[in-house]
């Protein structure tokens, strides 16, 4: 491996190298709730979500040895997880459920759900959205929206272009006001 | 610029990931034109929906699961063999087990007489119902027998070959195994050790309820369930519970993933300990429901579980119709 001192996984990784097979663990510890919520964010549900974890943390256990150092671990984590997910669905066809928004969700106009409630369902009716995007755009939002990457970095992850990475963004959102106008509306939380 | 340019730039816009001149040009337009501030607005709103989206965190099971992985270490070859001896496999096998020990606490909960392992079961009218003369014969449930439950788990189970046919890539082409078989060893001794478990239970009715009837239902769990659970069983065991409680559902003809996070939101809603014990689709007042009861409690991890709330919620479990707590 590279030595890349500004990266802050760089010694335990070495360590792990090394031979201190504990030090897998102090990863695990740093990301696997990043690597639970782009599951579940990229699935929609905590089962597929849970089951995807492990398997990208076994896969990064059999893959780890071959890690170079060129792009900062966390950058390689993710790419490898991302890659992961569009394999998992990928094979045997999988689909993500998609819940149409005016008919599952919006069923019920307001009538006096606790407020608890409300934000659930306002949190269910945006991961639908998110699920109902193509994979790529669906990667780009959650690095970009609930990760914070910049674009360099995604595009790093994904391995395209940083203008790609702008598209695929612009596109997303695109859909994504779409659908969520009439929530933001109802919700009346902010006015569009 | 015109309006087509200026809208593919607002995404970047919003993230500051514009050249500077391309920013001026997108501001300067922004200035000028209504419809491009508002289709900017409706960008930003979802932009922050998104956002505010909740850190999930990860479930206990899952965090177990991965600090064993260094334990167990998998390689190419072994995949399969160490997956059936992960816990995601003993999960699964737990799973099936509560599955069946739910079966032994619903017939012992609705005096249903002994249970013929050959033959499917119909429940007589119970105690909890309000107008046992209306609404038909209650023919609630049909369980099918033992080996039905066995076969339901090894569905279920993930065996090398599954394993292998899903995940086709090179890493996961690991070596065939009994993998049935071995996961029925685990069912059988899960099986065998856990009878004495409390475990929830699951009921298809077409009972009718109404307040008082629903009150009576819910002291008779209270008393049962009383000292079962403790906080941490609350901590431990949640994701399981709810997990057998959705099979349960979806094994008697329901839809019980769908009950997932509104029970979720249950739970989280008491904000303390908390674990559902029963679930029931009965009626309630004529509407269609579901009688959801929690044991919750509070104190350390050895306090136990002593509250009990019970609460019927519309088919799509969001609506709470009517609660009561003991």
């Amino acid at each position: 491996m590279a030595s890349n001192k500004s990266d802050p996984d760089s010694l335990v990784i070495q360590s792990y190298l090394a031979g201190d097979k504990g030090s897998f663990n102090e990863l695990v510890s740093r990301y696997e709730r990043y690597i639970y919520n782009l599951t579940y964010r990229m699935t929609g549900n905590a089962t597929d979500a849970a089951d995807l974890t492990q398997e990208i943390f076994i896969h990064l256990y059999k893959k780890l040895v071959s890690f170079r150092g060129d792009a900062a671990f966390s950058t390689w984590l993710y790419r490898l997880a991302t890659n992961y997910c569009k394999d998992w669905f990928r094979k045997e066809s999988r689909r993500v459920p998609i819940l149409e928004i005016d008919e599952a969700v919006l069923s019920d106009g307001g009538a006096g759900p606790s407020q608890l409630y409300e934000q659930k369902e306002l949190q269910e009716l945006v991961q639908s959205a998110i699920l109902a995007l193509p994979e790529d755009q669906r990667i780009a939002i959650i690095l970009r929206d609930l990760r914070g990457y910049n674009y360099e970095d995604i595009a790093n992850i994904t391995d395209v272009p940083v203008g790609t990475v702008k598209s695929r963004l612009a596109r997303a959102r695109l859909k994504l006001a779409e659908k969520l106008a009439p929530t933001m509306e109802r919700h009346g939380k902010i006015n569009v | 610029m015109n309006c087509e340019g200026t809208v593919d730039l607002l995404s970047a816009y919003i993230d500051d990931e514009l050249a500077a001149e391309e920013r001026q040009h997108v501001a300067s337009h922004l200035g000028d034109c209504p419809n491009c501030q508002a289709q900017l607005t409706k960008l930003k709103n979802a932009v922050e929906l998104v956002r505010g989206l909740d850190d999930l965190d990860v479930p206990a099971g899952v965090e177990r699961a991965l600090r064993q992985i260094v334990e167990d270490k998998p390689t190419g070859t072994s995949l399969a063999k160490r997956w059936l001896a992960m816990p995601k496999l003993r999960y699964l096998v737990a799973t099936g087990a509560v599955a069946a020990i739910a079966l032994v606490s619903l017939f012992s909960l609705t005096d249903t007489g002994k249970l013929d392992d050959k033959v499917a079961v119909k429940r007589a009218p119970s105690k909890y119902e309000s107008k046992p003369g209306q609404g038909g014969p209650t023919d609630e449930y049909t369980y099918s027998q033992e080996m039905k439950e066995k076969n339901a788990l090894l569905d279920h189970t993930v065996g090398p070959k599954g394993l292998a046919e899903t995940h086709g890539a090179t890493d996961y082409s690991g070596a065939a195994g009994s993998g049935q078989e071995e996961a029925y060893r685990h069912y059988e001794k899960a099986l065998s050790t856990s009878v004495d478990e409390p475990w929830p239970t699951v009921l298809i009715s077409r009972k009718d309820y109404d307040a008082a009837s629903a009150g009576v239902l819910l002291d008779d769990i209270h008393k049962k369930t009383d000292g079962l659970y403790s906080v941490k069983d609350a901590g431990d065991r949640r994701v399981q519970t709810v997990n057998a409680l959705l099979e349960k559902v979806t094994e008697q003809g329901g839809e019980g993933e769908l009950l997932r996070d509104p029970i979720n939101a249950l739970l989280d809603r008491i904000k303390h300990a908390a674990l559902p014990v029963y679930l029931e689709k009965a009626k309630f007042k004529k509407q269609d429901c579901w009688l959801i009861i929690i044991k919750w409690g509070l104190g350390d991890d050895k306090s136990v579980l002593r509250k009990t709330s019970l609460y019927v919620t519309d088919l799509s479990g969001w609506n709470i119709i009517h609660s009561a707590s003991r």
